[in-house]
């Protein structure tokens, strides 16, 4: 199973740095927003994937090592969390600058840096 | 203890000019002399007494540091050289410096230099020793460009310190190997060590790295060139230092070390070898040079040479004269520098030729340049002139075919020094072609004559005086245990007199008719000085550093965010794929555990699932609208959550869809209202980036598996599988993770969404703003 998912990792990754690459600052964002999905599948991957043994006390099971390993699953959740703040700030980062210097050619940025 | 509180008492001078302000400048000038003398005092009380005191203090054990102070005779001597020439030349300072409004400042220096250069005579410790060095060198830096606000000393300060501090970097090296191969830095443990090792390879680069250290030190062929330079300092810091006492440092280390090394070949080859050009070069360079004082550090830079050299041929009667010889260049150098000094401070002119004329007008300063010329031509009766004959006397000694080599190469040497010193003689004589050149005699230009006049007699007294000789021959039992040289004025008789003298005679008579010809053909003189090549090639060296730094700094921080990406992702790329060969048996034994037996059975859904996912990647890439990436992009994120879901992580799962939500219709929001633009691309780096790219995500999908295979710790998983239910009371392992086990870093990571929210709102909130406007 885990190969699949390291295919799946790796297809992430590289769309994600592809698009970075690009000029576009709307490309950059769509990349970001790859690479963390990309990250948080990594981790949760190398955490052991296990099906239908949430890590949660009920009825049908209550034996801790029965359960699949909760620590990935708290970081993975952090991980969503924080990608969310991060993209939402680039987004309107990029909206603010795509309204003020009229581009969204990454590459225009550098003019900016020199006035 | 006593060696100690002398080094302490010459840096408590340093910090007297700060803590003495209110004080009247003269009055606080003088007091600053107090603690160098009852330094000076302590040394004279020690060299009377027989043992040699020690002082050990461990300091930092585990790497072999310790205030580890030794003085025997020879050190003790130095040391009060030091504090004697200090006195006197700081005596000189206050008058030569009374005008200049940073003088605190180079007084700090120059007292922290003296303290600096007594601990460095005085460590027995290698790595204690190191750190004087370096102090010395800063302190150098520090008095050559003490007048800043030009060009020139600027330049000159950094010369200095980059070529003596790189060379200390190679000396701290060389002590390091030295540590390696023996166990100990301690210079009198060191002797005996070094005999039985077995290290030829290294031995002999730390000795190549040390006499590197030596060699831009004490000024040697090729790094001579600083010190002609670093005369943009004032008069009694170029007296001081780069003539009297730092440049010593080096040839002080390498009389320290000589018999450490005695037994090894490349030690004698390369100071006889350097020693003896550079000897050579300083000769012939200080003929061409028209500056005073840079012609006399050149023939500071071919004593020091000749010193080298005489320690690299290394028998016991050869040091001791070199010894001898650098006594009296300390004393004769101070005096012809600060000879130098007066003349700058009265007239404002540093060349040899604005000083015609001198005689008529100052005969008593001009006694003090003739008594100091006399002493560095090495005339009979002088200080020099014995040291000499004592060299000349342990060169009979030597080989024959020794003798030739070194006679030759002492009469050419000298020859030379000799003919710059009938040009110093005879061009104040001559009558002034010019009248501008005027001196003003006055109640400190008296002064400023009288301390070169002292050490000028210094240089001639000194053999005459009973006591002081005495001083010398006990010195000659005492200093390097194996020296025995029966000495006393009878045992010339063992050679004739006149062959002693000869290389003397000859040397001086070709010097003199050197002299008087360059005088005639007064052309050969270049007006603005030389520039060494040497001189150059640093010069070349510095400002290709410059321009290659600047060059490769232009190439990396472009100020592309995509070429910074593309260096990054490269970097990463190299690492992982030396650790992929490297460790290549161990990654291919976990994917063939992943790939031939898979844990979990792969059910069509799960390729169904991962096919979407990969479609929506090809289509957040092929996306011809933004509307269609976003979509794309929403795809990917629900394949994520449902990814989630079937693996037993509900949480995450419904985490994954509010934000994946969220995110949708925020890029929806946000490129509404902009206007919709093709998204191109460039075709010209697409092929490299999705190399790069494929290379990454491959490198990724390597770092997945190995990192789902390999347990490298026992995991801590269980401790809050076992304590969530009955600690914590949760049913839900990873909320309780999230807000009681981890507690903290849920609030750090609401504290960060917090901001990012706040960034947010107010870049929105500064748009309505501006469109209110």
């Amino acid at each position: 199973m885990e190969w699949l998912f390291a295919i799946l990792v790796g297809g992430l990754y590289s769309a994600g740095l592809y698009l970075m690459l690009q000029r576009n600052m709307f490309k950059l964002v769509l990349g970001m927003c790859l690479i963390s999905h990309g990250a948080n599948l990594l981790i949760f991957t190398a955490g052991g994937l296990t099906r239908n043994l949430p890590p949660i006390f009920s009825e049908a099971n209550s034996i801790p090592a029965q359960m699949t390993d909760p620590l990935p699953q708290a970081f993975v959740l952090t991980a969503i969390v924080i990608s969310f703040g991060v993209t939402a700030f680039l987004l309107v980062l990029v909206h603010r600058t795509h309204k003020i210097l009229n581009t969204d050619d990454v590459d225009d940025l550098i003019k900016t840096d020199l006035q | 203890m006593l060696i100690p509180t002398t080094i302490l008492l010459a840096l408590s001078s340093a910090l007297l000019p700060f803590l003495l302000h209110p004080l009247n400048k003269l009055l606080r000038n003088i007091i600053l002399t107090i603690p160098p003398l009852l330094a000076l005092l302590i040394i004279i009380s020690q060299l009377n007494s027989q043992e040699v005191p020690s002082y050990q203090l461990s300091w930092l054990p585990s790497l072999g540091l310790d205030l580890y102070f030794e003085s025997s005779y020879f050190q003790l001597l130095f040391g009060f050289f030091i504090l004697f020439i200090g006195i006197f030349i700081h005596l000189f300072a206050v008058i030569y410096l009374q005008n200049d409004p940073s003088q605190k400042s180079w007084f700090f220096w120059f007292f922290m230099f003296m303290g600096s250069m007594l601990g460095l005579i005085f460590s027995a410790n290698l790595f204690l020793l190191f750190l004087f060095w370096e102090l010395t060198s800063l302190a150098s830096f520090f008095l050559i460009g003490h007048y800043y606000e030009q060009e020139e000393a600027r330049k000159s300060a950094w010369e200095a310190l980059l070529i003596t501090g790189g060379g200390g970097l190679c000396l701290l090296t060389g002590f390091i190997m030295i540590f390696i191969i023996t166990g100990s830095v301690n210079l009198p443990e060191l002797q005996d060590k070094f005999n039985n090792t077995s290290y030829p390879l290294l031995t002999n680069i730390a000795i190549l790295l040390i006499i590197l250290g030596i060699m831009t030190k004490s000024a040697q062929y090729p790094f001579h060139f600083w010190l002609p330079d670093a005369m943009t300092a004032p008069a009694p810091a170029s007296a001081y230092l780069h003539s009297a006492t730092m440049v010593k440092a080096g040839v002080f280390l390498s009389f320290r070390l000589s018999p450490i090394f005695s037994n090894l070949y490349l030690w004698h080859v390369l100071l006889v070898f350097f020693g003896g050009f550079t000897f050579f070069w300083g000769a012939l360079c200080c003929l061409k040079e028209n500056s005073i004082k840079k012609a006399l550090a050149y023939t500071t830079v071919s004593t020091l040479g000749l010193l080298t050299c005489l320690i690299g041929i290394g028998t016991p009667e050869i040091i001791y004269s070199a010894v001898l010889l650098m006594f009296a260049h300390a004393i004769y150098k101070a005096g012809l520098f600060l000879f130098a000094g007066t003349i700058e401070f009265t007239t404002h002119h540093k060349y040899l030729s604005k000083i015609e004329g001198l005689w008529r007008k100052q005969p008593l300063f001009f006694m003090v340049a003739l008594l100091s010329i006399y002493s560095l031509a090495g005339f009979p009766y002088t200080f020099s002139f014995h040291a000499k004959e004592e060299l000349i006397r342990s060169i009979y000694r030597l080989n024959p075919s020794y003798i030739v080599m070194f006679s030759l190469l002492l009469i050419i040497g000298n020859s030379l020094i000799i003919g710059f010193s009938t040009r110093l003689f005879i061009i104040p004589l001559l009558r002034a072609k010019t009248k501008e050149a005027t001196f003003h005699p006055g109640i400190s230009s008296f002064l400023l004559t009288n301390i070169p006049l002292f050490f000028a007699i210094a240089g001639i007294s000194i053999p005459l005086s009973k006591d002081l000789t005495g001083i010398f021959h006990k010195l000659s039992h005492n200093f390097i245990p194996n020296i025995v040289v029966e000495h006393s004025q009878n045992t010339t008789g063992h050679f004739q007199h006149y062959l002693l003298l000869l290389p003397s005679i000859l040397s001086w008579s070709i010097g003199i008719v050197l002299g008087f010809y360059i005088i005639w053909k007064g052309n050969i003189i270049n007006e603005q000085g030389i520039t060494p090549f040497a001189t150059r090639l640093y010069q070349h060296i510095i400002q290709q550093l410059l321009l290659q730094s600047d060059r490769i700094t232009r190439f990396f921080q472009n100020g592309k965010l995509r070429s910074y990406l593309q260096t990054f992702a490269v970097a990463v790329l190299i690492v992982s794929f030396i650790a992929i060969v490297t460790e290549w048996e161990i990654i291919k034994a976990n994917i063939l555990t992943h790939i031939v037996r898979p844990e979990h059975k792969i059910t069509k859904y799960d390729f169904i699932l991962t096919s979407i996912i990969i479609a929506g990647i090809f289509g957040v890439i092929f996306a011809r609208t933004k509307l269609t990436a976003v979509i794309c992009l929403g795809i990917i994120g629900y394949g994520m959550a449902i990814v989630f879901l079937i693996f037993s992580a509900p949480d995450l799962a419904m985490t994954q869809f509010i934000i994946e939500t969220l995110t949708v219709s925020l890029f929806v929001f946000v490129f509404y209202h902009l206007p919709e633009q093709p998204l191109y691309r460039r075709k010209t780096t697409k092929y490299q980036n999705l190399f790069i790219c494929t290379l990454f995500g491959i490198v990724m999908g390597f770092l997945t598996l190995s990192a789902s295979s390999i347990q490298t710790h026992p995991s801590i998983s269980s401790y809050f599988t076992t304590k969530s239910l009955n600690e914590a009371h949760g049913g839900n392992i990873v909320n309780v993770i999230l807000v009681d086990f981890r507690g903290f870093d849920t609030l750090g990571e609401i504290t960060v969404l917090a901001i990012a929210g706040i960034g947010t709102y107010a870049l929105l909130r500064y748009q309505r703003l501006k469109n209110h406007e």
